[in-house]
């Protein structure tokens, strides 16, 4: 047997230990980037699959199906959203100083809808209005209301949407309110009409890349 | 849960906590002072092993059930969605499905290892018995879980099994309707099954909290027999213990992985890739390989309720063990008697398992009767004997002399290689179980998409989809296939634009519409493929009777025996292409003229491969039938083997991705097996 000096035999006792203690310290990491991988699977198994993505795809609506004043609600996304035709005199209320008064974003500063539909009846054609039909408050229906009345739904009402929830009102641009618990306008989906007397809901117009995920509040 | 702690907290959060609840005091008394012999070996790994498997058929369970519908005509398509459209459903149904195989055979390792060295012996009779209700209870589950894909082997498992309890006298009739909820197996018993399948894996975890907490009172048993006396007989569970069953658990984790990417349908059924069919019984109805010995007892007994009767007692047996084997003597290592009579029983029960994959005809009944019978003698003769009449060898005095005079690795490797050929004798039984009618066997092809490195060949995939939409799709229907998928990673390689197109070459029924009528309209990539007839019995009016199949899974769901030994190499070399080879074979094995001594039934065609011959299908392919494009040989060979790919790829269309990810687990897996093996060098190196 030999007799190390003491510093000597120190040293190697020294090293042995660092050895060690990087063979743990490395099982361990290994054994936890091992663990972090298996999260993953785990995690985006409950990410839509490709069937409910797909399924999430354009939706067509034929136009002559929507006449002058009506509304026509289609299902894009398990969503309602409302294709109305609006009246001559209904466009000329949109640009009416005493409704554009009464409206928290009448200009359409709120990223709720795409360029495209930035404009004073937000949408692309004028008569045709595209709208997520889901109350920016609480994610209830709004109802249809488009005939000025004085006292349905509510008292001097200039035509438009009505939430029965909680009382939020929208014009037929679908232009929140002052005054009402909804926060923003509704929103507007892509779309685009890929011939005259159809609308497609659910891809932009060739020129744009609007994406709708980018809105302030579905 | 042994004794008082010697946990002392340091952090001041966990002194408040530990003195309102005790809880790390618990969890280090049970988990990290706990003693345990310092002369354990490998087979002791397989309880914390059993413990990782439950947890992990919970996790992919709870997972499968968030994508799973429990309704027969949705089931067995959800469970096809899971695998195809949920991100990783195709890992989680296969991690869930071989788990469970994976859960059988560490069982059986366990219960084996129990037995050999004498763990059911006083004062561990409790925890012993607790360990039959588990694996009971994994009996139940497993067969549950088995009923819930929905397809043939699941039904008719179910019927079979169900129908067992109506040999019970007076209440059997009744019990089995409890369990229908109906005139027989439907929709009432599928959703009880999910239900019960759901809960019984926690009412397993909460046992084996019973079985964990008899152990730490009573202590393990050790490879010696003898209990620890001494301070020098035990070694902390922590890390000794922690760190040889991580190293255990990371080598099963490999075999396992295996199953999972790589050989995923090894152990189960082809039949279970059709849908349930209450009108047509299988050819072979063979249960799940685990219960095969019970099978094999079962059908041994020449009376319904006999069978019945045996097939429990053979289960309900073990729990009376600690009290027919009366010997002081725990291991079998110091009883040669009966060591070798151990070992004639576990081959006994591999035979049994064998024989339940086999018919019950002929001389298999026979040789059933007497390994039967072997069966019960081993634990109500041989063991109570035994332990009478054997004078057993000199145990050692101590753990710690058991240590040091160490000359087993012998021992070991006769035990594995036993119980490799055990396995492989297993696996045996169940291949050939599987056996169709006897046809020729269709020749092996070689396929781009073989083995661990295999990826589709495009262009085949391609030409495949031509010959399937101009010649196969005018009668069979591709239900699960969507115009979506032929731009999937991993798929034919269209473009989405290309994909849309093909869709709206398609006229889809939709609707209805606002006056109340259906209406017809051009294919979207999220519409699947119409099918050529509204209904099977319009298919089966069209088809002179036979209903053309459906072709989305169908290479998945035809299979013809290996035989032995080549399904043992096929374990090794990764070979699951019966399905394919079928098909092209099938595509091929057209005659006009049958062979002498073959008649063929009006309307019918002679097929060299078809089970029987007798196919309905005529001739499907001819030369020069399709024109190919990219100046490949237009041959029925060829128009087959593309095909046959095509196919293969809509039974399953996350084959590159299984066996890719499968790469990186398994060099993940074995760089993590190599270094917790160093590491637990490294912290035994004191301990001996």
């Amino acid at each position: 047997m030999t007799i190390l000096p003491a510093d000597q035999s120190e040293i190697s006792s020294d090293h042995k230990q660092t050895r060690r203690d990087f063979l743990y310290v490395l099982t361990g990491c290994v054994g936890l980037v091992g663990a972090a991988a298996a999260v993953v699977p785990l995690l985006s198994q409950m990410e839509p699959d490709q069937a409910t993505l797909a399924a999430g795809g354009p939706v067509d609506l034929d136009l002559s199906k929507v006449q002058p004043g009506q509304q026509v609600v289609v299902r894009w996304r398990g969503r309602p959203v409302f294709v109305i035709n609006r009246t001559p005199s209904a466009l000329k209320t949109l640009q009416d100083e005493k409704l554009l008064s009464r409206l928290a974003d009448a200009g359409s500063e709120q990223l709720q809808q795409a360029d495209y539909a930035k404009n004073w009846h937000r949408s692309i054609k004028p008569e045709y209005g595209v709208y997520v039909g889901i109350c920016t408050h609480l994610g209830c229906i709004p109802m249809y209301y488009p005939d000025p009345s004085a006292s349905v739904p509510t008292s001097d009402w200039l035509g438009g949407y009505f939430c029965p929830c909680h009382g939020s009102k929208y014009d037929l641009a679908a232009r929140v309110f002052r005054g009402v618990p909804a926060p923003y306008n509704l929103p507007v989906p892509p779309y685009h009409f890929p011939s005259d007397g159809v609308v497609r809901i659910g891809t932009n117009p060739p020129d744009s890349n609007f994406d709708f995920s980018s809105i302030n509040q579905l | 849960m042994s004794g008082p702690s010697t946990y002392q907290p340091q952090n001041g959060f966990l002194k408040w906590l530990e003195t309102r609840l005790p809880i790390g005091g618990l969890i280090h008394s049970s988990f990290v002072a706990y003693p345990t012999p310092r002369n354990l070996n490998y087979w002791w790994t397989f309880g914390g092993i059993l413990s990782m498997m439950l947890a992990l058929q919970i996790v992919t369970g709870i997972i499968l059930a968030m994508h799973y519908t429990p309704h027969v005509d949705m089931a067995f398509n959800s469970v096809e969605a899971i695998v195809r459209d949920v991100n990783y459903g195709w890992l989680l149904r296969n991690m869930h499905a071989a788990g469970a195989s994976m859960f059988f055979i560490a069982v059986y390792i366990h219960m084996f290892r129990g037995l050999y060295y004498g763990s059911y012996k006083a004062p561990r009779e409790v925890l012993w018995i607790l360990g039959v209700i588990i694996y009971l209870l994994m009996m139940a589950t497993g067969f549950m879980g088995y009923v819930l894909p929905w397809g043939q082997m699941s039904f008719w498992g179910a019927t079979v099994i169900t129908n067992l309890f109506s040999a019970i006298p007076y209440v059997g009739e009744s019990i089995v309707t409890l369990l229908w909820g109906g005139y027989s197996v439907g929709n009432p018993t599928l959703n009880r099954f999910f239900s019960l399948h759901y809960l019984l894996p926690f009412v397993i975890a909460g046992v084996v909290v019973l079985h964990v907490w008899a152990l730490h009172v009573a202590g393990q048993n050790n490879p010696a027999g003898v209990e620890p006396k001494t301070e020098k007989d035990t070694v902390p569970f922590t890390p000794y213990a922690t760190i040889k069953d991580g190293f255990g658990m990371a080598c099963f984790l490999i075999f396992f992985a295996w199953f999972i990417f790589y050989m995923p349908n090894y152990l189960g059924d082809a039949e279970n890739y059709v849908q349930a069919n209450p009108g047509v019984t299988p050819a072979h109805i063979v249960p799940e390989w685990y219960y095969l010995p019970f099978y094999a007892i079962l059908r041994s007994i020449p009376s319904k309720l006999g069978g019945v009767i045996a097939m429990f007692s053979a289960i309900l047996v073990l729990a009376f063990l600690p009290w027919l084997d009366s010997a002081k003597t725990r291991s079998l290592r110091y009883r040669p008697l009966a060591k070798q009579f151990f070992w004639i029983f576990v081959v006994i029960c591999v035979l049994l398992g064998w024989l339940g994959g086999k018919p019950a005809e002929g001389v298999y009944v026979t040789v059933g009767r007497i390994l039967t019978f072997c069966y019960f003698a081993y634990f109500l003769i041989v063991l109570p004997i035994l332990s009478r009449i054997e004078t057993p060898r000199a145990v050692p005095n101590s753990i710690a002399d058991d240590v040091l005079a160490k000359s087993r690795k012998k021992a070991v490797a006769s035990i594995a290689v036993a119980l490799l050929a055990g396995a492989a004798l297993l696996t045996g039984g169940v291949q050939q179980a599987k056996a169709a009618d006897h046809s020729d066997t269709p020749p092996s092809q070689s396929w781009s998409f073989a083995g661990p490195f295999g990826k589709f060949d495009r262009g085949a995939l391609q030409r495949g989809y031509k010959v399937y939409k101009e010649v196969c799709s005018t009668c069979h229907s591709m239900n699960l296939l969507h115009f979506r998928n032929l731009s999937d990673e991993g798929g034919p390689g269209f473009t989405p634009a290309q994909a849309a197109a093909v869709a709206a070459e398609y006229k889809v029924q939709d609707g209805p519409n606002d006056a109340g009528e259906m209406f017809e309209r051009p294919g979207r990539v999220a519409d699947k493929f119409p099918a050529p007839f509204p209904n099977e019995n319009a298919a089966r009016a069209s088809n002179g009777g036979a209903a053309p199949p459906d072709l989305s899974l169908i290479a998945k769901a035809r299979s013809y025996e290996r035989g032995f030994p080549q399904f043992i190499f096929d374990f090794f070399t990764q070979f699951q292409e019966q399905g394919p080879n079928y098909v092209d074979a099938i595509l091929q094995g057209y005659a006009d003229n049958p062979p002498a001594g073959v008649t063929i039934p009006e309307g019918a065609y002679y097929n060299k491969y078809f089970p029987g011959h007798a196919i309905k299908m005529p001739k499907p392919l001819s030369n020069d039938q399709v024109t190919y494009d990219d100046g490949t040989p237009q041959t029925v060979a060829q128009y087959a083997h593309d095909v046959a790919t095509f196919l293969m790829w809509t039974a399953e269309p996350h084959l590159e991705a299984r066996k890719r990810l499968g790469m990186q687990v398994m060099i993940f897996l074995i760089i993590f097996a190599g270094l917790l093996y160093f590491t637990k060098k490294k912290v035994w190196a004191n301990a001996h």
